[in-house]
């Protein structure tokens, strides 16, 4: 069905992609693997021209689907639906409810019955800016589903999800393998995976390989060594006597909304100690850090928090505020190595990997010596790889007394955290 | 918080609060109309015109969407009261203040942006990408985009705006990152979009409940000028 000979796409003179083929066939699916930066979006924004239209690469060999050859990204429209890294930015209506009606020539009784096949029902008259990834996620499969695509492009279908939300993901792309839609996914969660792929194509230095089982590409060893190394990290010991953040039964519900997000929350940020709070995508993690921080002021409840607190929201660019890391960091080049920038010091902000500005982030607030930092979601959309350096820079700011609370629902904060608050 | 954090927050409510709701399938053409002639009934009958503004909110009140009238009635007396009292002012200087002066001015600007508002919370997006799409195909995801784009810009900034305030920034460094985000968030509707841009086919939607109460509103309205 998707056949793909000899790719290969160039960047000023670069060569990113180099002879990639494959193919696959009606209703399978195909998981793309690799460590960051080894060309898997690339990938993608080749099949659909985006590589060539938006971004000003050049690509050679071929793409057809079903006999046709893709030519540019009108005739790649006519087959393909892509979903980018951060879903989000897929939707481009107000509301989901008339998002897929936009999208598609279904009558409003169809798509409603389709969406709760996809169990998204409740959330079509939602404002699209409130949703989690998870619900936006299936809102583009469900579209994608209703517009009959014959394939779907999935980029890092499940960096921003939680648990829940990973598996329910899984699930509706088996059912769209079995009406006969076909999917390529790039992702970094080999198990996940495991259940529904057909085939993987491990990308390597711009170079693919065919593979049958995940578990025979080399990343997979490569994550093996990774999990045991963070398993080595031991969590931060904390100063229990002094207490930098103290919460008190806490409540809060938000202007629109007809139920408490926060319910009676207690919680305490010790020195030198780092606190996760846990929870399910709109569970009120965010909610409780920003409450934490001052941005949100609690219908009811009370609050003692020092001066000194920084912030680092789920999008480290809001933190940052210098066009360069160099600047940002005050020039500090012994920080930035230990932070691991050093490479990166002269890069425009906007440049940076995800990762990187992230690390920059913490490493900024670690210059300001703050008492407390409260940090939302400090994994999510990083690659393993980089979510560990994420956590090790974490522990360096805590051994220097700060107290931290984390906000997310990645299960790699285990490591690290010596205090545990679930929500939801 | 900072007051300009603040200041966007409470704009941010006055103009985004609620999701979808059958009060945004009126008649963007309807709601025209009524902002037109409230324009009218405002510089003929000042108080009078009151009685738009209450079916007005008995509209929101309907669609239980009420917190958004009262967060842009309070939006809305902040200008109005400015030009209530400078009004005033000038009056007094020429000798011939009053409260009916203070009054008109005041109600005159409350009723007009009131209605204002009014058009821009329950505009029918569905209406009125499917009629510019009627002119051109290219502008027509523009519509929807633009409130999907000013609610999400209004949240961040919200957000940077506060986060570099307790990092002690100076605003232009704020400024700036607002710029940049700005940038991203271009660059990334961009590709998230740009595939589905050659599928997109608007349809209008309407609610007959909510196209009846705004031909409520416009007839009142003039109703109000003509008797």
């Amino acid at each position: 069905m998707l056949e793909v000979k000899d790719l290969k796409v160039e960047a000023r003179g670069r060569t990113i992609l180099n002879h990639i083929s494959f193919s696959i066939d009606r209703g399978e699916t195909l998981l793309v693997l690799g460590r960051s930066g080894s060309g898997k979006t690339t990938l993608l924004r080749a099949l659909t021209f985006i590589a060539k239209e938006l971004f000003d690469m050049v690509i050679k060999g071929s793409i057809e689907i079903y006999g046709e050859k893709i030519r540019n990204s009108y005739s790649a429209s006519k087959h393909i639906c892509y979903i980018v890294q951060e879903p989000w930015f897929s939707i481009s209506t107000p509301y989901p409810y008339i998002e897929i009606m936009f999208y598609s020539r279904n009558s409003f009784p169809e798509i409603i019955g389709m969406a709760k096949e996809f169990g998204i029902h409740n959330c079509l008259w939602s404002s699209t800016s409130s949703l989690s990834a998870g619900e936006i996620e299936r809102i583009a499969l469900l579209e994608a589903y209703i517009s009959r695509k014959d394939v779907i492009l999935i980029d890092e279908a499940s960096s921003y999800l939680d648990t829940q939300s990973r598996y329910k993901i899984v699930e509706l792309v088996k059912k769209l393998k079995n009406s006969g839609i076909s999917t390529v996914v790039v992702d970094h969660d080999v198990e996940l995976w495991r259940s529904v792929v057909d085939s993987v194509l491990y990308i390597d230095n711009g170079s693919a390989k065919i593979y049958e089982d995940p578990k025979e590409t080399p990343i997979y060893d490569d994550l093996t060594k990774l999990n045991e190394y963070a398993e080595k990290l031991s969590p931060c010991s904390s100063n229990e006597d002094e207490i930098v953040i103290e919460a008190r039964d806490v409540w809060f519900k938000y202007p629109d909304g007809e139920r408490y997000v926060i319910n009676g929350v207690d919680i305490d940020i010790e020195k030198g100690g780092i606190t996760w709070i846990k929870g399910a995508s709109g569970s009120g993690k965010s909610t409780l850090l920003k409450i934490l921080a001052g941005i949100l002021k609690p219908v009811k409840g009370s609050m003692r928090r020092p001066k000194g607190i920084q912030f680092i929201p789920e999008n480290p660019l809001h933190y940052i505020s210098s066009p360069t890391p160099r600047e940002e960091l005050m020039n500090r080049i012994d920080i930035a190595k230990k932070f691991n920038l050093e490479k990166a010091l002269d890069t425009p902000i906007a440049m940076l990997s995800s990762g990187e500005k992230r690390r920059l982030a913490i490493a900024s607030a670690f210059i300001r010596q703050p008492k407390a930092l409260l940090i939302d979601e400090p994994t999510v959309g990083l690659d393993p790889w980089n979510a560990i350096h994420v956590l090790e820079s974490l522990c360096l700011l805590a051994k220097h007394g700060c107290g931290i609370a984390v906000a997310s629902h990645g299960e790699e904060l285990r490591y690290i955290s010596n205090n545990v608050i679930e929500l939801g | 918080m900072s007051i300009i954090a603040r200041f966007i927050k409470f704009l941010s409510n006055a103009l985004f609060l609620y999701g979808f709701s059958e009060a945004r399938l009126g008649s963007t053409a309807l709601l025209t109309a009524i902002v037109l002639a409230t324009a009218i009934a405002v510089s003929s009958k000042p108080f009078q015109s009151l009685v738009i503004t209450v079916l007005i909110f008995l509209y929101y009140l309907f669609f239980s969407m009420q917190k958004l009238f009262i967060y842009s009635a309070l939006l809305t007396s902040i200008p109005s009261l400015w030009m209530a009292i400078s009004n005033t002012l000038v009056l007094y200087l020429m000798g011939k203040t009053n409260i009916e002066s203070f009054l008109e001015v005041f109600i005159r600007a409350e009723v007009f942006s009131l209605s204002m508002f009014y058009l821009f919370h329950c505009i029918n997006i569905a209406e009125t990408s499917y009629l510019v799409h009627k002119i051109s195909r290219t502008a027509s995801p523009v519509i929807p985009l633009l409130w999907r784009s000013i609610s999400q810009i209004l949240k961040e900034a919200q957000e940077i705006i506060y986060v570099h305030r307790l990092k002690n920034e100076k605003p232009w460094k704020t400024l700036s990152i607002l710029f940049v985000r700005g940038d991203e968030m271009v660059e990334m509707f961009s590709e998230g979009i740009y595939l589905k841009r050659y599928s997109f086919c608007p349809r209008p939607i309407y609610s007959t409940k909510a196209l009846l109460f705004q031909l409520l509103i416009l007839l009142t309205s003039i109703s109000l000028i003509y008797l």
